[in-house]
């Protein structure tokens, strides 16, 4: 019986367990240090024009805003902009326009005072259509941003139309605060 | 003398190895499949712009269709990382011709780099358009 249980004895493996749970903490610490954290996602939605359904007519006039790719990033732009314009004060306005990337209208606005402007057209009017046209060179994230502050201002009915090169045709635009 | 002897000897304690594998591979293959998730769809070498007004996406329809929009203009679909606007036409007739009218609601997501200039986005708007499909979302992040 006793020479049994030395026989048993001799045959079993000892197992190392130490390394074993080495290597388990190892890989949860690698697992976790390399987990990205989950960055929630967002949609935004626009309406892209079906030219089979015509435009109904509508109460309000249309909001129209461009987006487009900040100009002046060459010498010969702004020298092609303040050609033949002496004016000093019509200087600074082109050269102010220059720095926005946004026209309302026809008109240049700051970013910033963007938020505002869409938040004054919202509480007169919630159901405008804000018909956005973006420049062949404008960044994607001027389209983002705009279609933000449009979400932040409560406004739902986007229509992304199709542009050509945008050139601000009036003096920038000023918000007033209601 | 012979008694303090046995009782001085130690006593060696049994411990079940085998669950622990087993707890080390579950481990292992819930991290790795957790981390596989989505890859096919989401290009990593998009950079997505921030909107932290936007609506978040709560549930995703399994049926929507994602395509990348890349700094270059190179443009990703789906599993596949370089498609061409035809491919892009051809895989939305193809679910147009599956889902018949209730195609119209299918999301169609833009994942669009921050840094990509507009007429590569443009580009993909006009593919959607020729299949008369006119709901498109353009997908962001919350916040960093």
């Amino acid at each position: 019986m006793a020479k049994r249980k030395a026989k048993l004895e001799e045959g079993a493996v000892s197992v190392p367990l130490s390394s074993m749970i080495d290597v388990v903490f190892l890989l949860l610490i690698y697992f976790i240090v390399t987990q990205k954290p989950v960055i929630e996602d967002v949609h935004l939605m626009v309406d892209l024009p079906a030219p089979s359904n015509p435009p109904k007519e509508e109460q309000m006039k249309p909001l129209n805003i461009d987006v487009y790719k900040q100009p002046g990033d060459n010498v010969e732009d702004i020298d092609k902009l303040l050609k033949g314009e002496k004016n000093e004060r019509r200087q600074k306005q082109i050269l102010e326009g220059l720095r926005m990337y946004y026209a309302v209208n026809g008109s240049p606005i700051e970013s910033k005072r963007l938020l505002e402007y869409l938040q004054n057209v919202a509480k007169s009017a919630p159901d405008t259509t804000v018909v956005i046209t973006c420049g062949p060179n404008a960044k994607h994230r001027k389209l983002i941003y705009l279609l933000d502050m449009c979400s932040k201002a409560e406004l739902t009915k986007l229509n992304l139309a199709k542009g050509n090169d945008i050139t601000f045709r009036q003096d920038p635009i000023e918000v007033r605060t209601q | 003398m012979g008694k303090d002897r046995k009782s001085k000897v130690p006593e060696t304690a049994e411990v079940p190895i085998s669950s622990m594998i087993d707890v080390v591979f579950l481990l292992i293959i819930f991290f790795v499949v957790t981390a596989a998730i989505d890859k096919e769809i989401e290009d990593e070498k998009v950079i997505l712009s921030q909107a932290p007004n936007g609506r978040p996406v709560k549930k995703k329809d399994p049926r929507s269709i994602t395509i990348n929009v890349r700094q270059d203009g190179t443009l990703g679909l789906g599993a596949h990382s370089h498609v061409t606007e035809a491919d892009i036409i051809n895989q939305l007739n193809i679910m147009k011709a599956q889902y018949g009218p209730q195609a119209i609601d299918i999301p169609i997501i833009v994942r669009g780099d921050y840094n990509a200039q507009h007429h590569h986005i443009q580009r993909t708007i006009d593919a959607i358009q020729k299949t008369e499909l006119y709901k498109v979302r353009f997908n962001a992040q919350k916040e960093d």
